[in-house]
């Protein structure tokens, strides 16, 4: 009886057992932990790294300017304007290309998801289209269409253009059909069953799908103004190579790095926003 | 409005699923099907409801429907099909959106059918935020919401725990009842068929036919007395023998697809 007494919900037996040994922790699945100040040290100190070995003369300044002088053409840059310039151009390229490349590429690309026709005609010039790097496109464009804008619009937005088809009609053909039956069996108009289940339940992959397009735009708006533009990110960089002036050349590449990362978070933003149902 | 349900025949390209099944479905009756997995149940619930149409014969509606019925045949799904990105409301609120409606009926609409489910306190909350018995909540209040005549219902509360099923199950019942909303119930579970159904249609295992139509002769409110446990027993006994045979012999069955 009083063994039983004993074992009471919250006693436990008083340790002495020589068997007696904790559980040990053997792994939590090797979750991701995030470390932001990791992050923020590495950073820091491969500057810090690199500026010292431009100060003590280790490295060539004219091979690798320092992170210093790279600010200060930064700043120049800004002061003269001619950022503005570059980046205006540049900018109004990327925007016209992406947005008819992913208009017409989300037209057609809800298309092809509705009707099985359209996907038929449309899936074998689209497999073919787009492994050709676009930018092979810009002589014949540029033969087609005159040196100016027009190639170099172009060819942005046939960049986007394959990109969009191919993640609208992914998010098309995700849609979950039961949700389609389930409006169908309200008696719900085709109109509405696209508006309503369709495109909002293909948005997470179009907002993903704008994640690579834009990328595409930004490699080939510099590869563009490369080629043949006289303002532009890409045309100063050629610039600025051509003349050996490394700090001014660094200085593009952070700008295009900053470019960059201010559309993902711009993406980011808006999937928080539309997405938040998720 | 009562279903006359006459399908001769369906196939899935060369697979036979369903044969001869011959229901007829009385305004305000409840008739639970049950049947060996993959005999055909969904297949016979999806051509009663019109998103699948059979190899061979017809489904009929006879009788009016009642008054400001949107949807006749109405569906609440296993899996409750609701739109993640809408709130509770605008979730019941769906099946109104095409039909021309005063603003002021449609919300009296949709708070009603929202107050009958015990929902009114969640209209705002989005899919994810509720339990699995709330999401079915919002899927018995869309389908209340066009006033339907008849519910169809395809194992409507096999994806919630057993506590959730039952207090659902209750809630339900007395909906069903209450607004005389006949209803066909698909179940793989005999107490449920038990506890809802006026009659029990069995299946065979596929090709589904009807093996014994069961009719339970206890109103529906009287089925938890002391009085009823041993009718109920027994019949729950007879349905069991009736699909014990079918339902070992599909389990064993390879599937070819
Ligand atoms: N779209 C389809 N194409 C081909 N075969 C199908 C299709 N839908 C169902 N089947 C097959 O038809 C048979 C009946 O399916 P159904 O879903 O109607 O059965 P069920 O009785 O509802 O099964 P469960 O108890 O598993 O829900 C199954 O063997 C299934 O594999
Ligand atoms: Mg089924």
């Amino acid at each position: 009886m009083s063994e039983i007494a004993a074992s009471g919900p919250s006693v436990l037996p008083s340790s002495g057992s020589p068997q007696r040994r904790e559980v040990e922790f053997r792994g939590g699945g090797f979750m991701a932990v995030p470390q932001p100040l990791y992050s923020w040290v590495a950073f820091a100190g491969i500057i810090a790294l690199w500026q010292v070995s431009i100060s003590a003369g280790w490295i060539d300044p004219v091979f690798l300017p320092s992170p210093a002088s790279i600010c200060i053409a930064l700043w120049q840059l800004v002061v003269s304007g001619d950022l503005w310039i570059h980046m205006s151009a540049s900018l109004s390229r990327i925007g016209t290309g992406w947005f008819i490349g992913t208009g017409l590429g989300l037209a057609i690309g809800v298309a092809m998801g509705l009707n099985s026709s359209a996907r038929a005609v449309g899936m074998p010039l689209v497999s073919a289209i787009y492994p050709v790097p676009k930018i092979a496109l810009l002589p014949l464009l540029i033969l087609w269409l005159g040196i100016g804008e027009t190639p170099k619009v172009v060819t942005i937005a046939s960049g986007v253009f394959f990109p969009t088809i191919i993640a609208t009609l992914a998010g098309v053909d995700a849609v979950p059909r039961n949700l389609i039956r389930m409006a169908q069996s309200f008696n719900m108009p085709t109109s509405g069953i696209i508006w309503k289940i369709m495109m909002p339940s293909a948005l997470p992959g179009i907002l993903s799908g704008f994640r690579i397009s834009v990328s595409t735009a930004l490699i080939l708006v510099v590869a563009a103004e490369m080629i043949g533009a006289q303002y532009g990110i890409g045309a100063f960089l050629l610039t600025a190579g051509n003349l050996m002036q490394s700090d001014d050349l660094m200085a593009g590449v952070v700008i295009l790095s900053i470019l960059g990362l201010s559309i993902g978070a711009a993406i980011t933003v808006f999937e928080r926003i539309f997405l938040r149902w998720r | 409005m009562d279903v006359i349900i006459d399908v001769k025949r369906h196939s899935y390209d060369e697979l036979l699923v369903l044969e001869d099944i011959k229901v007829h479905v009385r305004e305000g009756e409840i008739v639970a099907v049950i049947g060996p997995s993959g005999c055909g149940k969904s297949t016979l619930l999806g051509i009663v409801g019109g998103i699948l149409k059979a190899s061979e014969g017809s489904v009929f509606l006879d009788g009016k429907p009642p008054a400001d019925c949107l949807n006749p045949l109405t569906f609440i799904f296993q899996d409750f099909a609701l739109l993640p990105w809408r709130t509770v409301a605008q979730n019941v609120g769906l099946p109104l959106e095409h039909h021309r409606l005063p603003s002021g009926q449609r919300n009296a609409r949709i708070a009603d059918a929202l107050a009958r489910t015990g929902l009114t306190d969640f209209a705002g909350a989005l899919p994810k935020q509720l339990s699995g018995g709330m999401k079915q909540r919002v899927g018995i209040a869309r389908a209340l919401v066009v006033k339907p005549a008849v519910l169809l219902m395809d194992e409507p509360l096999s994806a919630l725990d057993a506590q959730t099923r039952d207090l659902l199950m209750e809630d339900f019942l007395d909906l069903l009842l209450r607004e005389r909303i006949a209803g066909i119930y698909v179940t793989h579970n005999f107490q449920e068929a038990l506890r809802l159904a006026d009659r029990v249609v069995v299946l065979s295992r596929r090709p589904g036919r009807i093996k014994e139509v069961v009719s339970i002769p206890i109103p529906q409110r009287e089925r938890t007395d002391k009085a009823a446990v041993i009718t109920l027993a027994d019949l729950g006994n007879k349905l069991w023998s009736l699909i014990r045979d079918e339902a070992s012999v599909a389990d064993r069955e390879v599937i070819h697809e």
